[in-house]
């Protein structure tokens, strides 16, 4: 208990009003200018997979989205937010950390005296750890409802109120959980490219694409371990 | 404030707690030698501010945002407070935050009078005990002939160091002209 208190205090005093200005940033150019994008894609896909399923292949409309909102939330979700993240997201963060050292601007704030792993990275870090996690659940909840439409109309939320009772949560709760690492993999990943850059202005494209690349093998290596777990 | 102590090469000097002084570094040194001395000095004490020639300012921040930075990262002010300080600080520049319209700026946008003003604005806004400069930060139009008329009434009881490869030192109120 006191260890817990003493940790809420210490988190306090790591906590300082500039950090927060990162990271509402972080989550404005990370979450909510995503959302559009991710909304557009959750809903074509809903359409895609139910069309897949129930047209295609003559699932009863009730299974169909039993069968989409167990791959959705446990799989889908997650990992296309982690992509759509690492495509628009991991490249720019890196190329700014780069940018930033290669202007020298990260020697600026040490000379200031401010830490750059507080002030540039955990923000950072955090920002993309809870982009990812709101942004998976926007898309799930995107993709289901469009998929109840196309199945059951307009009695397609009706349908899909149903299926919480049949809910598998272990595959949910494994979905939250590849949201958090997926958004952590691609921030830590993003955060390394940016701070291993040069002095070159060549060397900030390099930033971007090892970052992309990286963020990719670290996301499905996550999710290999996930599931094997 | 006093002890404060900085190792040059083998040298180790205690440095009073105010006064004006010159370091002259190595001048193969450049960055590298500037950073020593800062960071030896953050060791001891954060009460310290920087003060660039050029640069210095982070390009995605506004000006403003540049100058209440280390403000905010350093020090717990109320949002009156930090209002307080940057009118104080302002109208020692010449200016006010109603025509303060050039702080909005970012520093690429920015003259480079504006962007001296604000390096300076972000020096007074700290009150530090200590200020390191580097080469070049005291000079040009604006600088050289503000400080010379802020410094002795509004850092008075602070240390100032200039740090560079020779000791030519602005006419301030230097009680020593230099340590090396």
């Amino acid at each position: 208990m006191a260890d817990r208190l003493f940790g809420v205090i210490r988190w306090r005093r790591l906590w300082r009003p500039p950090m927060t200005s990162v990271l509402l940033r972080q989550l404005y150019f990370t979450g909510v200018e995503s959302l559009v994008l991710i909304i557009a894609i959750a809903i074509a896909v809903g359409g895609i997979i139910v069309n897949q399923i129930h047209y295609q292949y003559g699932q009863a409309g009730s299974e169909t989205l039993r069968l989409l909102s167990l791959l959705t939330l446990n799989e889908l979700s997650p990992l296309l937010t982690a992509l759509i993240l690492i495509a628009r997201s991991s490249s720019a963060m890196a190329s700014e950390l780069a940018a930033m050292q290669v202007h020298g601007e990260i020697r600026i704030l040490r000379r200031l005296g401010l830490s750059v792993r507080d002030y540039l990275l955990l923000p950072r870090v955090l920002g993309m750890v809870l982009a990812s996690f709101f942004l998976s659940l926007y898309f799930s909840a995107a993709t289901l409802l469009a998929a109840a439409l196309a199945v059951g109309g307009f009695n397609g939320p009706h349908e899909l109120a149903l299926l919480g009772d049949s809910l598998p949560w272990r595959a949910v709760g494994q979905g939250v959980l590849k949201s958090l690492l997926f958004g952590l993999a691609i921030a830590l990943m993003a955060c390394r490219a940016g701070m291993r850059g040069g002095v070159a202005m060549t060397d900030i494209p390099k930033a971007a694409s090892q970052s992309v690349i990286n963020s990719l093998v670290a996301v499905f290596a996550v999710d290999l371990v996930v599931l094997l777990l | 404030m006093n002890g404060t102590t900085l190792q040059l090469g083998d040298t180790l000097y205690t440095l009073p707690a105010s006064g004006a002084y010159a370091l002259v570094l190595d001048e193969q040194g450049g960055d590298e030698a500037v950073d020593g001395v800062l960071t030896q000095l953050q060791q001891q004490d954060g009460d310290l501010a920087w003060l660039p020639a050029e640069g210095g300012l982070v390009s995605n921040l506004s000006l403003l945002e540049n100058c209440l930075l280390p403000l905010r990262w350093h020090l717990r002010l109320s949002p009156a407070d930090i209002e307080a300080r940057c009118e104080q600080g302002l109208s020692c520049l010449g200016s006010c935050l109603s025509e303060a319209g050039w702080l909005r700026q970012r520093p690429a946008q920015a003259s480079r009078i504006d962007r001296q003003r604000a390096l300076c604005l972000r020096v007074l806004l700290m009150r530090p005990a200590r200020v390191l400069i580097s080469p070049g930060g005291l000079q040009g139009r604006f600088c050289g002939e503000a400080l010379e008329a802020l410094w002795p009434r509004w850092l008075s009881g602070s240390l100032l160091l200039y740090a560079g490869g020779d000791s030519s030192w602005p006419a301030l109120p230097a009680s020593e002209s230099s340590v090396t």
